[in-house]
């Protein structure tokens, strides 16, 4: 009883900050960036573009990677800036925010598999960076029309959880994964020799490589044999970087960081309008994609492009 | 003297050449094509380089960067739907030399208001829903607006996501992210061929006017190069110029009626 009455009066506290902090006469939103990169400016353009942030005072900081920096940025933003709202642009900045901010709504993005890193508080809420596994099945249908099965290496620990949406997913979409686990070690070459073992064991019984984010998978190496190997045996070797798609792989599904940024001007747009808490707002996927095309690898691979180049941010060769 | 006089002409003849051997600069506004900004700088480059015309395509992203430029002189041939005219006020004088057509022989298209069947029935069930449309900078709202709410209550209240591409807003809807979208027809046809969707699945929920496709304007200038304007006008005879014409997504140019 005393404590569902201590909870209580926990909420009601957070409710009377929240409340406070969105009728204040302050008028400053901040735009907090983990460092100085062009995908978060991209991000910025996106959250300037709503008009009902025009009536605010945007003031954007960037953490340059520093740990130092961003610790005193944030103790700068709760002690003098006080605004009210903050939105934080990629991790280092997220994760610190979300830590040492309480009182202030908070929205995030630019953060990847952001579960992993902080639980959603009463005052956060954000846009994922992690796009709609069935937006990739369908990218991955349009670019290999013909394709039934997919293949997937991955850590369980640090994609098992993914690896499930998008098993699920395919199942809509009538395709077979393919996946094999990839066991962590801190060696990087015992890494390596296990992805090529797995992919030598799918090769032959996949239409399509799909190599996702995940760090015990993906090393310079690996990608760069995976490359080779995929184009030896022709399949189509998918994936989550625009810089793969130049270094040679055929196609990329990466977030669109516009978008993302629209989308999270829109929560800030709800939050400030009073009708909407942090609280009642869900952590969104993010709309629409970047998708990467390499012409020269797909004309190797004997595809059809001439489609792709209304469809493609962009083109390779 | 005589000398003097043929320094002077060799001064005047490398200037004539200096002068004509700089790239022209074709600027062009267009939130409505698909195709990324990379393909229309090569493929207009290839096609200028190919007719001995130094010229290539420059496209824009945001109005406000087109805006800025037109503000400090610095565009003298400018591709755009006359569509925009009405959005953004140009000072000076402009000349509209060609308009393009599309493969029916059309000179305009339309936009389309789609949702998901059973969600939203008419244009008046739109108040409150979230749109996606293509991001058109600052002036976005004004543009919406004027695209979709001619008749309507101008007091509708929608709240718009600004995407990069009609691609991008089709998605969002078939993923059930926002209740409408925004798109071209052009874009919407593509999206049933390329994701295997189905008219079934989305209503139309409202169309806009006529948008006329890009115009080929002369600003503030009143000598404009013939090579430029036969580049255009006989593009869809040469090889490179029927794909600069994909890319650019019309079927040829004429002569502004």
């Amino acid at each position: 009883m005393r404590k569902k009455a201590q909870l209580l009066f926990m909420v009601i506290i957070l409710i009377i900050l929240f409340i406070a902090n969105v009728f204040s006469d302050n008028n400053d939103i901040v735009i907090f960036k983990s460092q100085e990169i062009g995908v978060y400016n991209e991000v910025i353009e996106g959250i300037k573009d709503n008009r009902l942030l025009n009536d605010y005072n945007i003031i954007e900081f960037s953490g340059e990677n520093n740990i130092q920096k961003i610790s005193s940025i944030i103790e700068n933003i709760k002690n003098n800036i006080k605004p009210v709202l903050i939105i934080t642009v990629g991790l280092q900045a997220t994760v610190e925010t979300i830590k040492n901010v309480d009182d202030i709504p908070v929205i995030f993005c630019g953060v990847r598999n952001w579960e992993k890193f902080f639980t959603k508080k009463e005052n956060v809420t954000g846009v994922d960076l992690q796009n709609n596994p069935n937006l990739e099945l369908r990218y991955m249908r349009m670019t290999v029309s013909d394709m039934k099965s997919i293949g997937i290496l991955y850590n369980e620990l640090y994609s098992g959880e993914y690896i499930k949406k998008l098993i699920e997913a395919s199942k809509k979409e009538n395709k077979k994964i393919v996946a094999r686990n990839i066991r962590y070690s801190d060696n990087d070459s015992k890494n390596f020799t296990r992805v090529k073992r797995e992919f030598n064991r799918i090769k032959d019984s996949i239409d399509i490589l799909y190599l996702i984010f995940d760090p015990v998978v993906v090393s310079e190496n690996s990608f760069n044999w995976l490359k080779e190997k995929c184009l030896e045996n022709n399949i189509p070797l998918f994936t989550y970087s625009e810089q793969f798609v130049q270094e040679g792989a055929l196609a990329s599904l990466s977030p669109n960081y516009f978008n993302i940024g629209s989308q999270t001007g829109n929560l800030a747009g709800r939050i400030l309008s009073g009708n909407y808490s942090p609280s009642q707002l869900d952590v969104q996927i993010p709309i629409g994609s970047f998708f990467a095309v390499n012409f020269t690898i797909a004309e190797y691979l004997k595809f059809q492009t001439n489609y792709l180049r209304n469809i493609a941010n962009r083109i390779y060769y | 003297m005589k000398f003097k006089i043929l320094i002077l002409f060799i001064i005047i003849i490398c200037n004539i050449l200096l002068y004509s051997s700089e790239e022209t600069v074709i600027y062009y506004y267009n939130p409505d094509n698909n195709v990324p900004s990379t393909e229309i700088i090569r493929h207009s480059t290839e096609y200028f380089n190919s007719i001995n015309v130094n010229a290539f395509i420059q496209p824009i992203s945001r109005l406000e960067n087109l805006t800025g430029l037109l503000d400090n002189n610095q565009i003298k041939y400018l591709i755009m739907s006359p569509f925009f005219f009405d959005i953004i006020n140009i000072k000076g004088n402009y000349k509209q030399l060609l308009n393009s057509i599309d493969a029916a022989g059309q000179s305009f298209y339309y936009k389309i208001l789609l949702s998901r069947k059973n969600t939203i029935k008419n244009i008046e069930e739109i108040n409150n829903k979230t749109v996606a449309s293509i991001s058109y900078g600052a002036e976005g709202h004004k543009i919406f607006h004027n695209l979709i709410f001619q008749t309507a209550d101008k007091t509708t209240s929608v709240e718009i996501i600004w995407v990069r591409r009609d691609f991008d807003a089709l998605m969002g809807l078939n993923f059930e992210q926002v209740d409408a979208a925004l798109v071209s027809t052009k874009s919407y046809d593509a999206f049933k061929q390329q994701m295997f969707q189905t008219d079934d699945d989305f209503i139309q929920i409202a169309t806009t006017g006529k948008i006329s496709l890009p115009y080929l304007y002369l600003i503030n200038k009143d000598n404009m190069s013939d090579k430029i304007v036969e580049g255009f006008t006989n593009m869809s005879s040469y090889a490179k110029g029927k794909i600069l014409l994909q890319v650019l997504e019309i079927n040829d140019w004429e002569k502004d009626k």
